[in-house]
């Protein structure tokens, strides 16, 4: 039997079609991946023009923001921790739905309310992993996973309620305020 | 001899291995074409990043400011916006630390997308490469507004400037972009 050479090229082709099989899903996933990180770049800042724009309160706002990335990323707002694409990548992390984070970055919570420097760091933050190998080729499960990270920075636009109090705190009891002005 | 050449007919007459070796001449172009996909992919993250930041300073210099740039900005060193005579600002990310006298000029971020050993051409960061290994990034936003600028006399004048009696030559927004 071992003389034999019967099948040699079938079972040669097998192997190899093995390692192709490997090399070309991992190119198509990683294509999928890169693709839908760019969506994902796109839905941050939507989701961050969304928190930017004031409104009644500041919980409006978030609100807002949380419904448009909801809207973009996740399956429905029914299940908001499901992803629409889970196949390529999911939320990961802390958050509420999983992975997305608004508000401060952590420079800028750190820093605290005494500097405006960092001011600008208010925003919408989103970290997914998605799988690279879809056949293992011997890795590890955990070191399968490629973590990415996108973030929009827009700040946020002082609500009409911060407004109104900040105007009864400067002029004593006045809840006037003018245009952009509080 | 005889034999030699017949161990050499056999040789490339057999047809083990040959799946494998067709592999093997496959392999590189493969890896050239995933490392191609990673590169261009960065060059493509970098321009949305920058751009992102850009941005982003944008909206914090014009911050709260029914006129912009913010009175903060306004009120400081030289009062950089309105001695040009229009309110303008081009916002860019620049990877190296930019002096406001012009001696260091900004330098727009460089993504390399081929070999190391390939020629890249051009470095000067005020040109254009002469050849594409190197994509230079370079994402500017601008805000525009004639908010302190006047019309007299066909030129347009900083209100800065009016107490002086100097006109300033006619700069407006479309000219600067």
């Amino acid at each position: 039997m071992l003389n034999k050479e019967e099948g040699q090229a079938t079972l040669e082709f097998a192997l190899v079609l093995a390692l192709i099989l490997a090399i070309t899903l991992f190119y198509f996933q990683l294509c999928f991946l890169f693709a839908y990180g760019n969506y994902v770049q796109y839905a941050t800042f939507m989701s961050a023009r969304a928190y930017m724009a004031s409104g009644p309160d500041d919980k409006d706002q978030e609100e807002r923001a949380k419904r448009v990335i909801i809207k973009m990323i996740k399956k429905s707002a029914k299940d908001p921790n499901i992803d629409r694409w889970p196949g390529i990548a999911e939320g990961t992390g802390g958050g509420n739905p999983k992975g997305v984070k608004i508000g401060k970055g952590s420079e800028n919570e750190a820093a605290g309310a005494e500097t405006i420097d960092l001011s600008w760091q208010e925003g919408v933050r989103y970290t997914f992993k998605g799988k690279v190998f879809l056949l293992p080729l011997g890795a590890e499960a955990s070191d399968n996973y490629l973590t990415l990270t996108s973030e929009s920075w827009l700040g946020r636009e002082p609500s009409e309620a911060e407004c109104k109090q900040y105007m009864k705190d400067q002029f004593g009891g006045s809840d006037v305020f003018f245009d952009n002005g509080c | 001899m005889k034999k030699l050449n017949e161990i050499k007919i056999n040789f490339l007459k057999n047809e083990r291995g040959q799946s494998l070796m067709e592999f093997v001449f496959m392999l590189p172009l493969m890896i050239g074409l995933v490392m191609l996909v990673i590169r261009v992919n960065s060059a493509i993250q970098v321009s949305i990043v920058n751009q992102k930041y850009s941005r982003a300073q944008v909206l914090a210099i014009a911050y709260n400011s029914p006129i912009y740039p913010s009175l903060r900005w306004r009120t400081g060193d030289g009062d950089i916006f309105v001695s040009k005579g229009n309110n303008r600002m081009v916002v860019g990310v620049s990877d190296q630390i930019v002096t406001g006298d012009g001696t260091i000029p900004p330098k727009a971020t460089t993504q390399r997308i081929v070999d190391a050993d390939a020629d890249v051409g051009n470095n000067d960061p005020q040109k254009e490469h002469e050849t594409r290994g190197n994509i230079r990034v370079r994402n500017t936003v601008s805000l525009c507004t004639m908010s302190f600028s006047v019309s007299a006399g066909g030129n347009n004048i900083s209100v800065n400037q009016i107490a002086e009696g100097m006109p300033y030559p006619q700069r407006i927004c479309e000219e600067a972009e």
